[in-house]
């Protein structure tokens, strides 16, 4: 599988490590080429200078032959941005578009997008455990 | 009416301003500390330093009750973001956004932002009004009625255009164009037909949508 992340960052590093294998070609977008730092193993994930919410940048990294794409970015506005993008250009089989701001996530799981709120998977951990 | 603002740039500010000495109600988020007190300074308490894209400060400062949101941000995708949760969370009955990377223009229409505000195209219709290029055909565009999307414009040839002494029924017209007419450079109407040649001083009149007059305009400057 072909699959873009946006955003370089723990989460987008753990997937990709994880995932990387013969099957899949992983590629991370991120602006700030300092993100890039925290890889290990540069062998198996493709890393691009760019900015995921343009679309001339993401072609440079495929996505018009990929499968996934993630935006983990830590601005909620740019992911959200991304993801509705892709959703309508592209023709990406699953998108998920991380959203930190509990308010925010709703709204668009209402426009049918696939959110992942930290946020909210976090806090319900801690109020589980604190019960 | 009750405007929210997005964004207090040279737009948004000026856009305030505006909208204030007409007697309106305004609001303007700006997260940014110097640009907040800008506001501040010069027009009293009519600004928070927030982000407008958050549904709490948006709850805040009364959106359930504003006419519309203009988002004038110089990102785009607080833009975006500003006026959907504006219009999805609060149905509030009008959003305006900037656009700063032209290439957001449909998409931001397909996500239902009421009206949008290309930064790029205003710069060029400006740069176009105040360069006078002999090169390039002068354009002149009439919107059919306020929504839709077809044009009815008017090129002129100008002295220098490379399309002068070509047939006019050898234009590649893009689809769903069509010409209405021409004019000569007198001001008579000049019959359609296949000897008829473009020239200097004429006026042709298309009908077309957005697209085509890019198209047209690529072919008619090349």
């Amino acid at each position: 599988m072909n699959i873009v992340i946006m955003g370089c960052n723990g989460i987008a590093v753990n997937v990709a490590e994880k995932m990387a294998n013969k099957e899949n070609n992983i590629s991370i977008i991120d602006v700030h080429a300092d993100n890039f730092l925290i890889i290990d193993e540069t062998e198996n994930i493709k890393t691009i200078i760019g900015d995921g919410t343009v679309s001339t940048d993401l072609e440079t990294v495929g996505i018009t032959e990929s499968d996934i794409f993630l935006a983990l970015e830590p601005n909620d506005n740019r992911n959200i941005l991304a993801s509705q993008k892709v959703k309508s250009l592209y023709n990406v089989k699953t998108i998920l578009c991380l959203v930190s701001d509990p308010k925010k996530d709703g709204i668009y799981r209402k426009l049918g997008l696939n959110v992942i709120s930290t946020t909210s998977l976090i806090s319900d951990i801690v109020l589980d455990s604190i019960r | 009416m009750y405007a929210l603002i997005l964004g207090c740039g040279t737009i948004g500010y000026n856009l305030a301003s505006e909208l204030l000495s007409s007697g309106n109600e305004v609001l303007v988020f700006e997260p940014d500390a110097v640009r907040y007190s800008s506001v501040v300074n010069a027009f009293g308490s009519v600004a928070l330093q927030a982000d407008g894209t958050n549904p709490t400060s948006l709850e805040k400062a009364g959106v359930r009750r504003a006419d519309l949101l203009i988002a004038v941000t110089g990102d785009d995708s607080s833009n975006l973001v500003g006026c959907q949760v504006a219009k999805l969370s609060f149905n509030i009955p009008k959003t305006i956004a900037l656009v700063n990377n032209p290439e957001n223009e449909t998409l931001f229409k397909e996500l239902g932002v009421d009206v949008i505000i290309n930064h790029t195209d205003v710069i060029l219709q400006d740069l176009e009004e105040s360069i006078p290029d002999a090169h390039k055909p002068s354009f002149f565009e009439m919107p059919l009625s306020e929504n839709s999307q077809r044009k009815i414009f008017r090129v002129h040839v100008e002295l220098e255009s490379n399309v002068i002494g070509i047939k006019i029924n050898d234009i590649q017209l893009p689809q769903d164009t069509s010409i209405l007419m021409m004019i000569d450079g007198r001001g008579n109407s000049k019959v359609i037909d296949d000897n008829t040649t473009i020239d200097i001083g004429d006026e042709l009149v298309f009908i077309g949508d957005e697209d085509s007059i890019r198209v047209l305009n690529n072919w008619l400057t090349m």
